[in-house]
């Protein structure tokens, strides 16, 4: 029966806690590359080429449909393998990082592009043709009208992406990654996993206030961006509350 | 100023418009009438360039026009000379009334930060809204969102305002206040045309009538002409409906 140590807690704790700058370097990379891919299949799912919308379509079936732990190994092995002679060599080489990188965009391209067309969708068409018509270009539209509000409903989506990546992208220790989990493994191991639960606890109390802080930080932001729900807005004014509804 | 020749349009197996021509002059206001699905706003909306017409061409300020070219450059030009009131304001959500009637003006034509101010917030203020500059839109009633939008089509300074049905989607007590504002502007002799179910607004403010049917234009005229000597059997039929209905409601 394994004891459950106070000390090795706190040791496990704090040799863990450096590696959080590996998670953070997989979900930020992940998070820009998936969003770029997300936004080429979102392009081609509605492009006017069939050949398009079946690639498309065809790419995030494909990733759906792919266990994460699955597609990790696919690319970590196969990557190389499948590029062969010396690019298959160089592959080899880079490090883990890189392969943890690749798979969670392909996966983050797949969602998102969904992401993509649902935030899209809830801003009307009306609101581009309003645009157009005091004689912005689409662009000007796009980057004034459109975009800050995509934002704003994508906000909730992001958040729950970058959180569900902390906690999926702990699979990587499994090709050895030295994130959050794999440092921890790798210490646990060292010592024969005599302390593993009480390992477990300190990779706990990383993930809570973690994923509590970004729970928080993507509510503020999502608060920040949606100013006409701020109370107490108007209170100095004479001409009484607002009559609107403010539901959009 | 404005002339519009043989304009169709289909969506589908639907001709929705079917060689309609109309001219406008300067401070015009054509009040354009019709039954729903008559294409009065598809009509409308090809002049803006949101409908891409089948066939048709339109001078508009000594600029002449195809009204099927998919030209970014010519469709944007005819946007800076136009402006556009929508049938559900279609304000920017997630700007203050200011910031809607500024962004035509800083963003579309570079204009100064503090002359565009100084231009939107007397736009607001010809609409009665002077108090509510810093109100997002889903904080303001229906009409005053509306006059906020009728502000962001003054504040370009337009040869020439299309409204869409501007306040078919007002609750009755609001359409008022919006109709007052549009009258203000046909006074200062603006150039509008204004696809409506208003007919006393039209008879009473319009300098043209247009009664459009099927995805042609029936009759076109003078309002006291078209309202009281109606030359087709079908105008006669539709305005009869609509003015016993505006009787009712006196």
């Amino acid at each position: 029966m394994q004891k459950i140590s106070i000390k090795k807690i706190i040791y496990y704790f704090t040799k863990s806690v450096p590696a959080l700058g590996v998670t953070f370097a997989y979900v930020i990379i992940s998070m820009i590359f998936g969003t770029l891919i997300g936004a080429l299949i979102y392009r081609m799912k509605t492009s006017k080429y069939r050949i398009f919308r079946i690639i498309a379509s065809l790419y995030v079936t494909i990733v759906r449909c792919t266990p994460s732990l699955v597609m990790l190994f696919l690319v970590f092995y196969g990557l190389p393998l499948l590029a062969g002679g010396e690019l298959g060599e160089w592959l080899e080489e880079l490090p883990i990082l890189t392969f943890v990188c690749i798979t969670f965009s392909v996966f983050i391209g797949a969602s998102s592009s969904e992401l993509i067309r649902a935030a899209l969708e809830a801003v009307a068409k009306g609101q581009k043709e309003a645009g157009l018509s005091v004689g912005m270009s689409s662009l000007q539209t796009f980057v004034h009208v459109l975009l800050p509000q995509m934002l704003r409903n994508a906000t909730p989506n992001i958040g729950n992406t970058v959180i569900l990546l902390i906690k999926e992208g702990a699979l990587a220790y499994t090709i050895g990654l030295r994130d959050v989990l794999g440092q921890a493994y790798y210490l646990s191991g060292r010592e024969m996993n005599a302390y593993a639960v009480s390992m477990y606890i300190a990779l706990t109390l990383i993930y809570w206030p973690l994923t509590i802080i970004l729970e928080r930080l993507f509510a503020s932001l999502e608060h920040a961006l949606t100013p006409w729900e701020r109370k107490n807005r108007h209170k100095d004014i004479s001409v009484g509350p607002a009559v609107g509804e403010c539901n959009i | 100023m404005l002339s519009v020749r043989d304009v169709h349009k289909s969506f589908g197996d639907n001709h929705v418009l079917k060689g309609v021509s109309f001219d406008v002059g300067e401070g015009d206001v054509v009040a354009v009438l019709g039954a729903s699905g008559s294409g009065k706003t598809t009509l409308l909306r090809c002049l803006e360039f949101f409908e891409h017409a089948d066939e048709g061409e339109m001078e508009l300020d000594g600029m002449s026009v195809d009204l099927t070219t998919h030209s970014a450059k010519i469709t944007r030009q005819i946007r800076q000379k136009t402006a556009f009131v929508f049938q559900n304001y279609n304000l920017f959500n997630n700007k203050t009334a200011l910031e809607n009637v500024m962004l035509g003006l800083t963003v579309a034509r570079k204009t100064d930060k503090e002359k565009a101010r100084e231009i939107a917030t007397a736009a607001l203020a010809k609409v009665g809204l002077a108090e509510r500059l810093d109100y997002y839109p889903c904080e303001l009633s229906g009409g005053q969102q509306q006059r906020v939008g009728i502000a962001r089509a003054l504040a370009v300074n337009p040869k020439i305002i299309f409204f869409d049905e501007p306040t078919s989607a007002l609750d009755p007590e609001l359409v008022g206040e919006v109709l007052d504002t549009i009258k203000q502007l046909a006074k200062e002799g603006t150039t509008m045309v204004v696809v409506t179910h208003e007919m006393s607004f039209a008879r009473d403010v319009a300098t043209k009538v247009i009664y459009m049917d099927g995805g042609v234009i029936l009759e076109q005229g003078k309002p006291d002409k078209i309202f009281t000597q109606p030359e087709n059997e079908r105008t006669r039929k539709f305005l009869a409906r609509y003015l016993q209905d505006f009787d009712y409601n006196i």
